[in-house]
């Protein structure tokens, strides 16, 4: 489903490389934690795999589709196989809970009916049907991060990367995202989520890609004791 | 379309000061676009009316006679640009004086008369060109347009009519500039909200479309808005120098017909979408 080829990016105003020859690839129903240090390179990975930025050498396929010197509409197809959660939530101020989540249908040109249904039965499953009228500002930071969630899932994306999706939520509310990113898995997405939180990584038993200084040091499946073990190899 | 305009609204709602900037800029450099385009229409119509229309008078040789006379009107009626010839005969010529002038010697005034011509042109402005080529005509002795008269309205209309150029230019690249930023101030108000359209798969149709939609009612808020001002600048004008135009004995001032008013309103338009298209591209260029 995603799959990087000796990926290297270099930012015009430095002059180490962000990421440094990465090459993975993620299956689909695998779930996949990206971990590392600050300044790793895991939001520039995940930049590249929603196409918001450019691979300075290398390749990306995503679904199939080969960012690499992609047009416009490449980009855009490929985003329609990929929900995004951000830390930040990235939330529309001024839309409701209903329509934030129903922009990703929007924007596909899908029938305000069919709209209507599948908003409703993601809301529902992430536990905020009662909020879907209400502002963003309205929310908590566990709730509006759950309609980020909701926006990502709504059209059952066939890949879901997640950037620090449980870093503004306390345990219990960690553990209820990571259930409902781990049934998307269940149900085929390719689930590619950065976390810093070692105590995530922990309890859920997916494969771990470590990366740091822009160089993937680490590719384990099952139990580790402590992120920085992988760091160090 | 009913989720685009759902969009459009949202967009006027979250910038109303921008789409109110965008609305005046279009109403005023129409206004002065609009005054311009009134003012060329009719200074075409004045000046061929204050120089005696389209017509001109060949003074015959004073050898010609009346069958010579009929046949020099018959060369000159066969001349591409004329419309139509009238003869008049010394003696009618001197009767005419005669009431004119109030002379009273009218046999001393017939003798020192010459048959002539009015010849009027097809198209008026074409008097000089016409003028040359009736000279030619065998028997022709002088043509008399007004020439002096006439150069001079026809320099005054080309200065005024390039002056109007350059101002037509220099407003509307003002209406474009002010639009554009109004635009790119939308869009960075917006570019929030834009960039997460972008992530969830919005196409750049998606993202363009509510904002040219929103821009284009805003150039037809300003171009109707425009014509009302112009209408009313118009009919205090004609009220207020409607004597004036009356003793000048030019034809009474116009308004814009209807294609003519349509147009003006859909410029407004035009002008709008065309500054929203212009700064719309160039933020999503820069914005991926």
């Amino acid at each position: 489903m995603i799959q990087l080829f000796h990926v290297t990016k270099i930012y015009q105003d430095s002059d180490a490389p962000a990421l440094s020859d990465v090459s993975l690839s993620v299956e689909k129903s695998e779930f996949v934690f990206l971990t590392g240090p600050s300044g790793a390179g895991k939001t520039t990975l995940l930049r590249l795999l929603y196409g918001a930025d450019v691979c300075t050498r290398g390749q990306i396929l995503m679904a199939g589709r080969n960012l690499q010197n992609a047009s416009r509409d490449v980009v855009t197809q490929v985003r329609r196989d990929v929900g995004v959660v951000f830390q930040d939530f990235k939330l529309i101020a001024t839309r409701t809970v209903f329509d934030n989540v129903g922009l990703a249908l929007e924007v596909r040109g899908l029938r305000r009916v069919e709209v209507e249904t599948r908003v409703k039965a993601v809301l529902n499953e992430v536990g905020l049907i009662h909020r879907a009228h209400a502002m963003p500002r309205r929310l908590s930071g566990g709730e509006q991060q759950r309609v980020a969630l909701a926006r990502a899932l709504v059209s059952n994306p066939r890949i879901l990367i997640c950037d620090e999706p449980t870093g503004n939520l306390d345990h219990a509310l960690s553990l209820e995202v990571m259930g409902i990113l781990e049934k998307a898995a269940m149900r085929g997405a390719a689930v590619v989520c950065a976390t810093h939180d070692e105590g995530l990584l922990r309890q859920h038993k997916h494969r771990v890609l470590a990366l740091d200084r822009g160089r993937l040091v680490s590719d384990r499946r099952g139990a580790f004791d402590r992120a920085a073990d992988l760091v160090s190899g | 379309m009913r989720r685009l305009l759902e969009r459009t609204v949202r967009g006027v709602r979250h910038t109303p000061g921008l789409f109110v900037t965008t609305t005046a800029a279009v109403a005023v450099s129409l206004v002065l676009a609009g005054a311009f385009a009134l003012a060329s229409l009719h200074l075409r119509e004045w000046t061929a009316s204050l120089v005696g229309t389209e017509t001109l008078v060949a003074y015959l040789r004073p050898e010609v006679d009346e069958p010579k006379a009929a046949e020099v009107a018959r060369a000159l009626s066969a001349l591409p640009r004329v419309a139509k010839v009238e003869l008049e005969s010394p003696r009618a010529a001197a009767e005419r004086l005669k009431l004119v002038l109030g002379a009273k010697d009218d046999a001393v005034l017939g003798a020192a008369l010459t048959w002539s011509a009015v010849v009027s042109a097809k198209v008026p402005g074409e008097l000089p060109d016409l003028a040359a080529a009736v000279q030619k005509v065998a028997g022709v002795d002088e043509v008399d347009f007004g020439a002096a008269v006439y150069e001079r309205l026809q320099a005054i209309e080309r200065v005024a009519v390039g002056f109007g150029i350059a101002l037509l230019i220099l407003v509307l690249s003002v209406c474009a500039f002010v639009v554009n930023i109004a635009v790119s101030l939308a869009l960075f108000v917006r570019r929030e909200e834009i960039a997460v359209q972008r992530i969830v798969g919005a196409s750049d149709g998606f993202v363009l479309l509510p904002l040219l939609v929103e821009n284009a009612i805003s150039g037809l808020a300003g171009g109707l808005l425009a014509l009302f001002v112009l209408y009313s600048l118009f009919s205090s004008f004609v009220s207020r120098y409607a004597g004036a135009i009356v003793a000048l004995g030019v034809s009474p001032p116009r308004f814009f017909d209807g294609a003519l008013a349509t147009s003006l309103v859909l410029a407004g338009a035009a002008i709008a979408c065309a500054g929203a298209l212009v700064a719309s591209l160039r933020h999503l260029r820069q914005a991926e």
